[in-house]
């Protein structure tokens, strides 16, 4: 079943003038077709501009459809009276983890999304340590968000998701802000919440080590789909990511650099030890 | 021409219950035409010691020599100070303001009190560092993208034409491109006009292609100082600390105990390249 579909998905932004007066049109969505089944894990990779941010806001309804249409678990986004269904069905986590915790005690943060649906207390309580549970920060209940790390925040926010009980998150560029440290502890969340919970993750990054770990790597450019496949299929176009202004992983460059100079390893290489392998191998 | 951290400690909040020390006993000398790197988890210190460099913080204990004179001991010295050591805070384009490019970045020089014509030739000439072309000059710094905008900023420290540049993670939510774009710029600074550069990273794969010396900070202490293949050998150590190495240096040290040579540490892939065709070549 898709989770998330779209055909012809179509997006512009209007430039205006000094006098309000549209000058141009910028088409950040460009005819995307892509469905997302349920319970998939898919990162999607493409420079600034590309239009990977856009299609995020569509599927959480914050931005609609100029043409084509978009479903969030089979509800079309332009259904207005949907809105909210689809807002908490599919949740949303940001870049900067400071502009998304607004209360000054963690668990009441969490809290804050079923309070607006009208949950009742005691169900609250058990959403909200569930939720505080699944990303590992229970014990940070009763302490204010300011003094946590970077990895940690985040990690509420994603609590703050969680407890609406969605079936899809997507996290616009969720680890750009963080060191390396507070990189995995979130990686390591989102993959738990995937196979575990089977909740489907729309992940957009610029880290080529965390699209590795997706089932399926999505890659735009100028508002279109360009590469859409497994980790190894999408990252041996070496060539078309490197045209588009992207990296590959470090290992995947090596091995393209190596068949090159005519050594046959395998040209989908993404790890260390696969590399290692295929060397000894030829040995 | 050096800046040298003498045994210096730095203790947050001191005398109160949550009293840290963020730098515990830290020398080492930054010598002039260097290009350093600074990695360190997040709390290890290092943002701390980039902030006493210029004076922003006062040691607790310790000092800091700016060509062997003690920073603090003349208001002077310290506002002169600041012009030398140039530091770029992270998101450093969350620091502009002005209606136009040009305005923002003039507005270190026009209150150093300089004629205009001076003002003028440092802007245009720090723009053209960044690389961002005169059609942008009288452009609000909100109609340009993230990369850009960061570039601006940087353009606003190096007007004051500093003999050396702090840079706190100065590649952190960019794109590749909008990373090599400034990556490139920075290396180009040192090389062509011999710039002392800091550079504060996340990125070993960055810091193994840029610096020629690496600090690695560890709850308030240096834990390792030097050349890059010096450090990036203590692959262990740097794991432990949640940091790691580049992949490349990874592999190397793997294929090492797989039997393969390799003639020093490996940092790039360009010198993998060369060691693994070496080791078919035989």
């Amino acid at each position: 079943m898709d989770m998330v579909r779209s055909e012809g998905l179509m997006h512009e932004y209007a430039v205006r003038g000094d006098d309000g007066e549209v000058t141009q049109r910028i088409r950040a969505l460009d005819h995307v077709d892509l469905s997302v089944q349920a319970g998939e894990f898919i990162a999607v990779l493409g420079h600034n501009g590309s239009g990977k941010s856009t299609f995020a806001k569509h599927v959480n309804a914050l931005l609609f459809p100029d043409g084509g249409t978009l479903w969030v678990d089979g509800m079309d986004t332009k259904e207005e009276d949907r809105v909210w269904e689809i807002r908490q069905k599919a949740g949303m986590v940001f870049q900067n983890p400071d502009n998304q915790i607004i209360a000054s005690v963690v668990e009441e943060d969490v809290a804050f999304g079923p309070e607006n649906l009208g949950v009742e207390p005691t169900k609250i309580r058990t959403d909200v340590e569930d939720s505080l549970r699944a990303v590992n920060m229970l014990d940070y209940r009763s302490h204010s968000p300011n003094k946590l790390s970077g990895g940690q925040k985040q990690r509420v926010a994603i609590a703050g998701v969680l407890a609406m009980k969605p079936k899809c998150i997507v996290l616009d560029e969720p680890t750009a802000m963080l060191d390396p440290s507070g990189r995995q502890e979130v990686m390591r969340t989102i993959q738990r919440l995937n196979k575990e919970d089977n909740i489907t993750i729309l992940h957009i990054t610029h880290y080529m080590e965390e699209a590795v770990q997706a089932d399926r790597v999505v890659v735009m450019d100028h508002g279109k789909v360009v590469l859409n496949g497994t980790p190894r299929e999408v990252f041996s176009q070496v060539e078309t990511i490197k045209e588009i202004g992207l990296d590959v992983p470090q290992m995947t460059e090596l091995a393209y650099r190596l068949r090159q100079e005519g050594l046959e390893v395998p040209a989908d290489i993404l790890t260390v030890e696969e590399m290692v392998d295929a060397l000894c191998r030829l040995k | 021409m050096s800046i040298e951290v003498r045994d210096v400690s730095y203790v947050y909040e001191e005398g109160s219950p949550h009293s840290k020390a963020a730098l515990d006993h830290v020398s080492l000398t930054i010598e002039k035409g260097e290009f350093i790197g600074i990695i360190g988890h997040t709390g290890s210190g290092k943002s701390t010691l980039i902030q006493h460099l210029n004076g922003l913080l006062k040691p607790s204990h310790g000092e800091i020599l700016y060509d062997d004179v003690n920073i603090l001991e003349h208001k002077e010295n310290l506002r002169q100070l600041r012009q030398k050591v140039g530091l770029v805070f992270q998101y450093p384009e969350h620091q502009l303001f002005e209606m136009t490019i040009w305005k923002d970045v003039a507005f270190g020089p026009t209150n150093m009190r300089l004629p205009q014509d001076e003002i003028n030739r440092r802007v245009e000439n720090a723009l053209s560092m960044v690389g961002i072309s005169s059609d942008f000059y009288q452009k609000s710094p909100f109609e340009l993208s993230g990369g850009q905008k960061r570039r601006v900023a940087i353009a606003g420290v190096l007007a004051m034409e500093p003999d050396y540049l702090i840079l706190d993670e100065p590649t952190a939510g960019l794109d590749p491109m909008g990373r090599d774009a400034i990556l490139g710029k920075v290396m180009e600074l040192h090389r062509e006009l011999g710039m002392t550069v800091v550079l504060v990273s996340h990125s070993m794969e960055d810091v193994a292609r840029y610096v020629n010396r690496i600090i690695v900070m560890d709850e308030g202490t240096v834990k390792f100082d030097g050349e890059p293949r010096a450090v990036f050998s203590h692959r262990d150590e740097l794991e432990a600390m949640g940091l790691g190495v580049p992949q490349v240096t990874k592999l190397g040290s793997l294929l090492q105990n797989r039997g393969f040579r390799m003639e020093d540490t490996v940092l790039t892939v360009d010198q993998m390249v060369g060691q693994i065709r070496a080791n078919f070549q035989s």
